[in-house]
């Protein structure tokens, strides 16, 4: 077992965990944050998309004692004060969700994007999320979604 | 929490990295990026009893030395690669899977991993690649030629860890990628690296996912397709016939010659 320290949006969380626990599992059962899911984990489904560092990551496949020292930013960090994140409010008006299961990891697949918002091509946003599955909207609204949000 | 247990060490320096290596011998595997390992160790198809983790190693630069060879360190991010500067790098990782996957793979730990649709691998042998593997008993180096034998198989041995991969560009050549796979992002059905000299002279080539392990055509450009075809041992599974695979190859090879 090992202590580890990582900050999950903004709070230091510490725990003793086995090595092999995942940080999608230490986000969920450690952090009790729930709205990072998990899907395949194996990286293909990209449902556990964080921020680590302000960079997106697949959460199943780091380890947790991997992070120590990290700065970890999940999808309960978009919302601000009662309003929600202008890509959640994108997705909201493109009906860029149905199950929803899988949009945490679509949003901040895409929020790593967000401070230089600016500047990120049509061409970045849609690699942003060729590696997110959804099964049931078909794309199409995520898209739309995501190039509004964009402006692009 | 999928994998089975191991225990776990986070060296911060080669000397204790490569000292762990020794202790754990066959039992032991190094962590990088763990975007392939880490798949692994959760339908364990894996199960080291000691993971290594060399992330915090001081091995994150791309250097160009002399002579105009790059060196990349084996905690180097594809992501960080593909934005080097260095343009034959740019070429291929903009192939590898998708942005937070290349945000924590690796270049080197790529190459070790050696499958044999990767993308880096292929590039590395097609670059002269040169590996600089470390262990408690000393230090080698490793020609890419040399180091991929088979499917996810190489010549490293027990307790030694690759510190950087060193490529030759070759002033003024031109690099191009191009593969075909289901999705974009996937592991190719097949794939060509093709460079082109600046006399437009004997061309150097190497196919990927078209045989056990890439392989290195030379040639002038006319005959190069042909002679990548020819070279091709493909498999037939769920995701093509082995005639299909020969056969974009030889397309994919045209392709970038003409791009």
């Amino acid at each position: 077992m090992i202590d580890v320290a990582v900050e999950v949006n903004g709070r230091l969380v510490r725990a003793r965990v086995e090595p092999r626990l995942t940080l999608a599992d230490f986000i969920r059962e450690r952090a009790h944050l729930r709205g990072t899911h998990l899907g395949c984990e194996h990286g293909v489904c990209g449902a556990c998309t964080v921020l680590l560092d302000g960079l997106a990551v697949r959460s199943c496949l780091l380890f947790a004692v991997q992070a120590e020292g990290a700065r970890v930013t999940t999808v309960e960090a978009l919302a601000g004060d009662g309003e929600l994140h202008p890509l959640q409010q994108a997705f909201h008006r493109h009906h860029a969700l149905q199950c929803g299961y899988c949009t945490p990891g679509f949003l901040m697949a895409l929020a790593e994007l967000w401070e230089r918002r600016e500047a990120v091509t049509d061409e970045e946003l849609l690699a942003a999320v060729a590696g997110q599955l959804c099964r049931c909207t078909g794309y199409s609204g995520i898209v739309a979604a995501a190039r509004d949000a964009f402006a692009r | 929490m999928k994998p089975a247990p191991f225990d776990y060490r986070r060296p911060e320096s080669v000397e204790e990295a490569v000292a762990a290596l020794a202790e754990g011998g066959d039992e032991a595997r190094v962590l990088a990026g763990g975007q392939s390992l880490v798949p692994m160790l959760a339908f364990r198809l894996a199960r080291p009893a000691l993971l290594v983790d060399v992330n915090r190693l001081p091995l994150d630069r791309v250097e160009t030395l002399a002579g105009g060879e790059v060196r990349i360190g084996a905690v180097v991010r594809q992501r960080a690669a593909e934005r080097s500067g260095v343009a034959a790098l740019a070429e291929a990782v903009r192939w590898v899977a998708h942005p937070p996957i290349r945000n924590r793979g690796t270049v080197v730990g790529s190459v070790c991993h050696a499958d044999p649709a990767a993308e880096l691998p292929a590039l590395a042998l097609a670059l002269d690649g040169v590996l600089e593997v470390r262990s408690a008993s000393g230090s080698r180096e490793v020609p890419v030629a040399e180091l991929l034998v088979g499917p996810l198989m190489t010549s490293l041995r027990p307790g030694e860890l690759a510190v950087a991969l060193r490529l030759r560009p070759r002033p003024g050549w031109r690099w191009r990628v191009r593969e075909v796979a289901r999705r974009r992002g996937d592991f190719a059905i097949a794939g060509v690296v093709v460079g082109v000299p600046p006399d437009d002279g004997t061309c150097r080539m190497v196919v990927f996912g078209a045989a056990g392990r890439p392989y290195l055509v030379e040639g002038p450009a006319g005959e190069l397709p042909a002679l990548a075809g020819a070279r091709a041992e493909p498999v037939t599974d769920v995701h093509a016939d082995a005639a299909y695979r020969r056969h974009l190859v030889e397309v994919l090879t045209r392709r970038a010659l003409a791009a």
